[in-house]
């Protein structure tokens, strides 16, 4: 899967799980932002898509701001939990 | 003691003495005793029946329980299917719900098909009342009915608005971040035991009152709610020890749902976290997964605390939490000393 599908693939489940278009979300923008209100079963509905989507299970310590910052941050994450598994 | 949270009831021959089909209306007054009760209690109260609806209807406008009802299932369909359908549409798990029917076959019925549930007949009542009576209540708990009715009212509103974010302007939601007092440890412990996702949960409900009610009071910090729909009283509380200079071990956090439904439980957070007592250059809890305070760990992700790994450790800054916005469609306002 090239980067930029990874991306899209991310967009999507962000999407679904929030219940809204993100649109044309900057790869490299906070995807949760507080001045928006915040759903914590939003993050929780995505991180479970995330597992799903991509075969993974996701660690309480990988659950990092830095990792969930944006879609190029967490694209990033998931592609090298791909690559360790083989 | 279990917590109570919820009745569902039963109609023909449980409320009622007989059958409603069949005209009869008389009320069993042990039940009609105990539903006042419980309304007393701020334990809400609902319906699931296997009458027609447009019959229901009548009988709750006839005896006037539109108030105390909060929901009503009325169809010819499955009993279990009525009474899931009130527990996810009030989000109470099975185990702080009691459904009540004088049929033995009924309560068999669901209690093998909800896990979890009281199942009684109307004459357990009395006896499991008495359990609750004899615990004080808080100003909040008394209100939960009304509470209820007010956020139906809110929903209602919100469906029909075309625009979220100008709806939840309307809503004027004002959040008030001041000293824990003596009079709030009534509340504390109501929120410590009631609420489960939005829980830290590290210390048994117990020891967690215990270390509160011997802390001094500016390391507790207590979070009021109210908008135009109502006034939901005291909706979160944090209990901080300080952990030398520069650190403060968070060591209880407790938010009420009811913050959740406007997107609020961060705004919540981070209020309680600029209170003048609150604030330290770093913070540290741990978080154990309970399997119910998922939500919480997605409330301090998105926060932005950060898990030390290798341990069940997360880590706060100050820097992170002046990075944190609040939504323009609340009010936060500070008290800077405790009022009793």
């Amino acid at each position: 899967m090239s980067d930029q599908n990874l991306q899209e693939t991310i967009i999507q489940l962000a999407s679904a799980a929030m219940g809204k278009k993100l649109g044309r979300i900057r790869p490299d923008a906070p995807m949760f932002s507080s001045q928006d209100g915040f759903d914590s079963i939003a993050l929780m509905e995505f991180i479970l898509r995330l597992e799903d989507a991509f075969g993974i299970k996701i660690p309480d310590e990988d659950l990092d701001p830095d990792i969930f910052y944006s879609v190029e941050t967490v694209a990033a994450y998931v592609l090298a939990r791909l690559e360790s598994r083989g | 003691m279990r917590l109570l949270k919820l009745v569902i009831w039963d109609l023909d021959e449980t409320i009622l003495s007989g059958i409603l089909e069949e005209g009869d209306t008389e009320l069993d007054p042990v039940a009609l005793s105990a539903m006042k009760q419980l309304d007393g209690l701020g334990i809400l109260q609902s319906l699931a029946t296997q009458n027609p609806p447009e019959a229901i209807r009548s009988t709750i406008q006839q005896f006037d329980w539109s108030k105390m009802m909060v929901q009503v299932e009325a169809d010819l369909g499955s009993k279990a299917q009525k009474v899931k359908r009130i527990l996810d549409t009030l989000s109470i798990s099975p185990v702080d719900a009691a459904f009540v029917d004088n049929d033995p076959f009924e309560r068999a019925s669901i209690s093998a098909q909800i896990s979890g549930i009281m199942a009684w007949s109307v004459a357990d009542l009395p006896a499991h009342l008495r359990t609750i009576e004899d615990a004080a209540i808080t100003e909040e708990a008394r209100r939960r009915p009304q509470m209820y009715q007010e956020e139906q009212v809110r929903l209602r509103d919100e469906q029909a608005a075309s625009d979220y974010a100008d709806f939840l302007r309307s809503c004027k939601i004002e959040i008030t971040i001041r000293p824990y007092v003596s009079g709030d440890a009534m509340r504390a412990q109501e929120l410590l035991t009631r609420t489960h996702r939005m829980n830290l949960g590290i210390l048994p409900v117990d020891e967690a009152i215990a270390r509160l009610n011997r802390s001094s009071e500016h390391n507790v910090i207590v979070a009021e709610m109210k908008d135009a729909y109502g006034d939901m009283g005291r909706c979160g509380i944090i209990h901080l020890t300080p952990a030398g200079e520069d650190e403060a071990l968070i060591e209880s956090l407790a938010i009420s749902c009811r913050t959740r439904a406007r997107g609020l439980s961060l705004a919540m957070l981070a209020g309680l976290l600029r209170h003048p007592s609150a604030r330290f250059p770093t913070y540290r809890c741990r978080y154990i997964a309970n399997g119910s305070n998922l939500p919480l760990r997605m409330l301090l992700l998105g926060a932005g605390f950060k898990p030390r790994r290798g341990t069940d450790e997360l880590t706060f800054s100050a820097e992170q939490l002046a990075k944190l916005e609040t939504p323009d469609w609340v009010r936060i306002h500070y008290q800077f000393a405790p009022t009793e």
